[in-house]
């Protein structure tokens, strides 16, 4: 029986009966077979579960819980291990440097590998010498890249330039890579590769490139593959030059709304032009690999957030059984969005360790890092909203281009479609190719440009309206948890001492601004968890899942042990291996709202188990029986005469077997999606996350320097698991979306193509020194669609940093800030009325 | 990407007259290595040019604070955590305090030291301004034996000194300024921490009976070298600070600086922060402050 008709056999089996195969006649497998090809909706029982939000509004709904799942929870202050702040289980590792990241890979025999890539941004290659690296007495292996991995493919591949090699796009386009014994051989080596190059004109800037008689990125139309998390916009959009678009679409994803109409209908209109930069993922560790070629398969080490996806990744590439490829992220050091891939570091290292037959490490230094891994689009929005007198929205009209360099994705339109209720909206979202190196997914892609045009203007609708801006935001805004969100953040920042625009009188001023987010309940189905039970009482989790540094060991660890009445510390995490069951690519804040209903699952099968093997020696039923504390015991009052208990351990004892072990896939949500992709085991959840946040900036106006001072976060994220994690993302995000506002900014050089700050001296991110005093406040919001009703944060806690900075100096010095980094020059040059030189990180 | 470490030499003098010697038997051919903290970022970037260098970091005839009626004496190895530490340069000489605590993060005050910034010769170099406000002289030794120059006089050009090839900076010395000297530095970095300066000034000054008795303004990343302004010093010298002095000031200061665009900002920010700083700083001393 496959895992899968496993699965469906366990899901239509009673809640009570225990697992494993049961006995099947034949006419039931016929039935079965029947029954897999419809598809039926999965057994299930009414259940009442809570919903709404605490301390504002709650009530319990009916949802169809499928037979094999456990019963929902109740809300989080009645349980004892999930909604605790817990300590990272890994914690102590890696303060303490035990904790093994890629780099730290050592295998018996590795060698060590640097990329060749090219100095020009667009170039035929005419050749390639590799004579004087491979007569280096210490290179092992040399390898020449005959497929680029990131950049957009041409349509029609016979319009590609003639070229013995693939074209150069941008520059620090990886073309080879060489393996020797030591790092610095490696390093050397490299050097000694002789690339003759036929430079091609080319264009970085987008406003040129979308100039007529630009220089061209793709002689022909061309879409990037979004299969290992590039960018990757929608395929087979039509595309005039280097401009791929505009994408035309409405609200929530529908068709365009009559924004003509909407404006006709309108009292007032407001408009503007939004500028934001490029800003590189800069996570601390780089990406690498080290990749171990055997006759009998590939075992890579890979600092990912998607040990499945680089499996699939490589297996492919390499015309691999997927069995035969095994992935391995113990601890990984962030990745935002750009690890999802192999890279051409990994197809790289990989042919390297074919051809020396050894293993080959290959980490990514900071400049290939900032050059060719991938980066958040940038954008120019044209941005224009209609209202009526009393607020309500008549119209929302967004034009925006972006380059995602040689890739695609630079859209910016969710916010604008997603947000407010309004009667028309339209959206056109157009992709400019440059010769820049490719964008990735970035911390919700789109959202914090998107969000920076939108809550400005929906301020300067306020003002217009002269209505408090949030007070306007309580007549649009349908969501239930951010008017609480709203609310509570009002509260703690004291809004109403928020004075009008400028009114403080020395150079140093001071203002409050509010932002928010929306984001999207994504589900990657393919979230599949084994919980084990060890006859000494130990438990084990073992998943394909990495922790991308959002915490989903510790999730994992506290939601086994409340369903088995233990503590986070008793559970043994074995997760970031592909040899485990598949675990979700870290992505779309996905990663805990679709394991951890797994998790929960294999917990309560594994549960169930025991209590039937246990049950007899406590003169009961198993459904009678209950688990907490470390104690099974009769769900009786211990002062009971009835009561009976044996503790965790003893029970374990009375396994008939060694071992026993249960597995759980995520299952749709309960009530289905708004729509699932079949292909990819995606399902997009009903309902959105919201977020808001209140900043208080100083800004200096001599100097022009922005200071936050203070920032409130207000999130919710379904039902929080682990605050103390969840506050770590915030505050991480918060601090991303301050660096976005106030620093990150990769800058090419218009004249030679190339980056002028590919390091972390000169792309400045926001230090200790920058932090400000940050409160994260998490309301929970419980909607029911699955067993743990939990959902992520990572992304909505980044993406309206940026915008309130940008509505507290207007608050604080009368001026609109429409363009990012708010550089000291750019505020100065703004507060005389004059725009700051483009281009420079003053 | 980073130099092929194999290519470079790296030696360690027992004593201070080996590490003279060195330059003296092969004028050009050593270069000093003290914090390291200016020549592993060339190293790192690929562009170290040069490929011998001799330690310095241990040599006890560079180190130590001397403290005279006078005067303040600096070993060349000081280091800004030392400079941070010491009571007396906490009391007298505020703004290269401060200089030293807004210079890179944590490990580089630890490791970088004040004759590395100054020999380093960098215009935008934070400990610089201060140590022109402050008049401070340079004990520069050779083989052939010390001599003292004014730090007024050190720089001549972009990256270029005074210093013979086969010279070290041994010493820093400042005058103790009176105790009715005010001080004003303000350093204008894109963060708080690890940030090159856009902009950086000091700024001391003795008022008499209201007018301007002595004042020195230094400025760092405004020209090809960190400069003392003293044509504006001379706009200022005897007057009472009113608006309109501050204007003369302003006007004068606008035509002796001159600053550039580059990758951490532009001349136009840089003149205009420049003219705000200084207006800052004679503001305060209008007001007494
Ligand atoms: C992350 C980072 C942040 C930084 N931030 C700042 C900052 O905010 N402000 C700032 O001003 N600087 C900054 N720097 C630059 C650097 O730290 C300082 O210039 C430091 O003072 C250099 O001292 P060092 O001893 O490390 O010099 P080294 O790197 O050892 O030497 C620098 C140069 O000076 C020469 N040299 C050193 N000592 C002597 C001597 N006694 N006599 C003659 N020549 C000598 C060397 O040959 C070399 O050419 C930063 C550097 C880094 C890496």
């Amino acid at each position: 029986m496959s895992e899968a008709q496993q699965d469906k056999a366990t899901t239509n089996a009673p809640a009570s009966a225990p697992t494993g195969e049961p006995p099947v006649p034949k006419a039931a497998v016929e039935e079965a077979k029947k029954a897999a090809n419809k598809k039926p909706e999965p057994a299930t029982r009414a259940q009442l579960v809570p919903a709404g939000i605490v301390g504002a509004k709650m009530s319990e709904i009916e949802r169809a819980v499928p037979l094999d799942e456990p019963p929902p929870l109740p809300l989080n202050s009645e349980l004892k291990v999930i909604g605790k702040r817990v300590p990272r289980v890994d914690g102590r590792l890696k303060v303490t440097g035990a904790a093994k990241y890629t780099a730290d890979v050592r295998l018996p025999g590795m060698l060590f590998a640097r990329m060749v890539t090219s100095p020009h941004p667009h170039a035929r290659i005419r050749s390639i010498d590799t004579s004087a690296a491979e007569a280096h007495r210490q290179v092992r292996a040399i390898h020449i890249l005959d497929r680029v991995l990131g950049n957009a493919e041409l349509r029609d591949k016979s319009k590609e330039l003639p070229a013995k090699f693939p074209i150069v796009r941008f520059a620090g386009q990886p073309i080879a890579a060489v393996a020797a014994t030591t790092q610095a051989a490696a390093d050397e080596a490299a050097r000694l590769v002789k690339v003759v190059y036929e430079p091609l004109p080319f264009v970085v800037d987008m406003d040129k490139a979308r100039e007529a008689g630009a220089p061209l990125v793709f002689p022909g139309p061309a879409d990037q593959s979004g299969s290992a998390g590039g960018g990757g916009g929608p395929a087979g959009v039509k595309q005039k030059g280097n401009v791929r678009g505009p994408v035309r679409s409405g609200p929530h994803g529908q068709p365009p709304g009559d924004v003509e109409k909407g404006f006709k209908e309108a009292d007032v209109i407001v408009e503007g032009e939004f500028r934001t930069q490029v800003q590189t993922h800069s996570a601390l560790e780089t990406h690498g690999v080290v990749a171990d070629w055997k006759p009998e398969g590939l075992t890579v080490y890979s600092s990912t957030q998607g040990t499945g996806s680089v499996r699939d990744e490589l297996a492919e590439i390499f015309k691999l059984k997927k069995s035969q490829v095994r992935v391995v992220t113990e601890f990984m050091g962030g990745g935002f969005g750009a690890k999802f891939g192999a890279g051409n570091y990994g197809a790289l290292a990989t042919h390297l360790s074919k051809k020396a037959g050894a293993p080959v490490r290959l980490m990514l230094d900071r400049k290939d890092e900032h050059l060719s891994t991938g980066n958040r689009p940038d954008s120019v929005q044209k941005l224009r909203i209609g209202a009526r007198r009393d607020g309500t929205l008549t119209a929302i009209h967004l034009q925006s281009y972006g380059t995602a360099g040689t890739g695609t994705g630079a859209g910016t339109a969710g916010p604008a479609q997603n947000m407010y209720e309004c009667s028309h909206i339209s959206t056109e979202e157009s992709d400019v190719f440059t010769h820049a190196g490719p964008a990735a997914a970035f911390r919700a892609p789109g959202h914090p440009q998107g969000c920076f045009a939108l809550e400005q203007l929906i301020d300067e609708l306020a003002e217009r309206l002269q209505v408090d801006p949030l007070a306007l935001r309580d007549k649009i805004d349908k969501s239930d948890a951010r008017r609480e969100e709203r609310r509570i953040g009002a509260e703690r920042v004291n809004w109403s001492r928020r004075h009008a625009p400028s009114a403080d009188k020395g150079a140093v001023k001071r203002g409050i601004g509010v932002a928010q987010a929306v984001w999207y309940r994504l589900i990657n189905l393919d979230s599949s968890v084994e919980v084990r039970l060890t006859r000494d009482g130990s438990v084990e989790l073992l998943s394909g899942v990495q922790d991308i540094g959002g915490g989903i060991r510790t999730a994992l660890a506290q939601v086994v042990a409340e369903e088995l009445g233990l503590k986070p510390t008793d559970i043994t995490l074995r997760i970031g291996d592909t040899a485990f069951p598949n675990g979700p690519a870290s992505g779309g804040s996905m990663t805990t709202g679709s394991i951890t209903p797994a998790a929960r699952n294999a917990a309560h099968k594994l549960k169930l188990q025991l209590l039937e093997q246990v049950a007899p020696a406590l003169d009961t039923t198993p459904d009678h029986l209950v688990m907490r504390d470390g104690v099974v015991s009769r769900d009786l009052p211990s002062t009971s005469k009835a009561y009976k208990s044996m503790t965790f351990k003893q029970a374990a004892a009375k396994l008939q077997t060694e071992q026993i072990a249960a597995r759980a896939s995520r299952n749709d949500d309960y009530g289905g999606f708004v729509f699932k992709n079949e292909k990819d085991a995606f399902g997009f959840g009903i309902g959105t996350y919201g977020g808001v946040q209140f900043v208080e900036v100083a800004v200096d106006t001599e100097t022009g320097i922005v200071k936050v001072e203070r920032v409130v976060a207000v999130h919710d994220c379904g039902r929080p698991i682990n605050p103390l994690a969840l506050e770590s993302q915030i505050n991480g995000g918060v601090l991303q979306g301050i660096s976005y506002a106030l620093y990150e900014n990769r800058i090419l050089d218009r004249n030679t193509g190339k980056m002028v700050n590919p390091n972390l001296e000169q792309y400045k991110i926001a230090g200790s020194r920058e932090t400000p005093v940050i409160e994260t406040i998490l309301i929970e919001e419980y909607v029911g669609r699955n067993s743990t009703d939990a959902g992520g944060i990572g992304e909505p806690s980044t993406i309206p940093t940026a915008a309130a900075i940008a509505n507290a100096v207007y608050n604080a010095t009368g001026v609109r800030m429409y363009e990012i980094p708010m550089t000291p020059a750019h505020v100065l040059a703004a507060l005389k009325g004059g725009a700051a030189k483009k281009g420079v990180n003053a | 990407m980073r130099a092929y470490l194999p290519g470079y030499e790296l030696v360690v003098p027992r004593d201070l007259a080996e590490a003279l010697a060195l330059l003296r038997d092969e004028p050009g051919a050593w270069k000093p290595f003290a914090g390291g903290t200016d020549l592993m970022v060339l190293f790192e970037a690929g562009r170290l040019a040069h490929r011998k260098f001799f330690s310095i970091l241990q040599l006890p005839e560079l180190r130590g604070v001397e403290e005279t009626s006078e005067h303040v004496t600096l070993g060349a190895l000081t280091t800004y955590t030392e400079v941070q530490r010491h009571a007396t340069l906490r009391r007298e000489f505020p703004m290269l305090c401060r200089a030293a605590r807004e210079t890179g993060g944590v490990a580089i005050q630890n490791r970088g030291t004040l004759g590395g910034n100054i020999a380093n010769a960098s215009p935008a170099a934070d400990s610089p301004p201060a140590l022109l406000a402050y008049d401070a002289q340079l004990e520069l030794i050779s083989a052939a034996g010390s001599r003292w120059v004014a730090y007024g006089d050190f720089h001549t050009g972009y990256k270029q000194t005074v210093m013979r090839p086969d010279e070290l900076v041994a010493r820093i010395r400042c005058p103790r300024p009176s105790t009715n000297a005010k001080q004003y530095a303000r350093k204008v970095g894109t963060r708080r921490a690890q940030a090159i300066s856009k902009i950086c000034f000091a700024g001391l000054a003795e008022m008499f009976d209201g007018r301007v008795a002595e004042i020195r303004l230094a400025f760092g990343s405004v020209a090809p070298t960190v400069v003392r302004c003293r044509r504006t010093e001379a706009v200022l010298s005897g007057q009472k600070i009113d608006a309109a002095t501050i204007r003369a000031a302003r006007s004068e200061l606008a035509v002796e600086i001159a600053p550039i665009d580059d990758v951490r900002s532009t001349a136009g920010y840089r003149l205009r922060v420049a003219l705000n700083v200084l207006e800052e700083f004679l503001s305060r001393l209008a007001a007494n402050e």
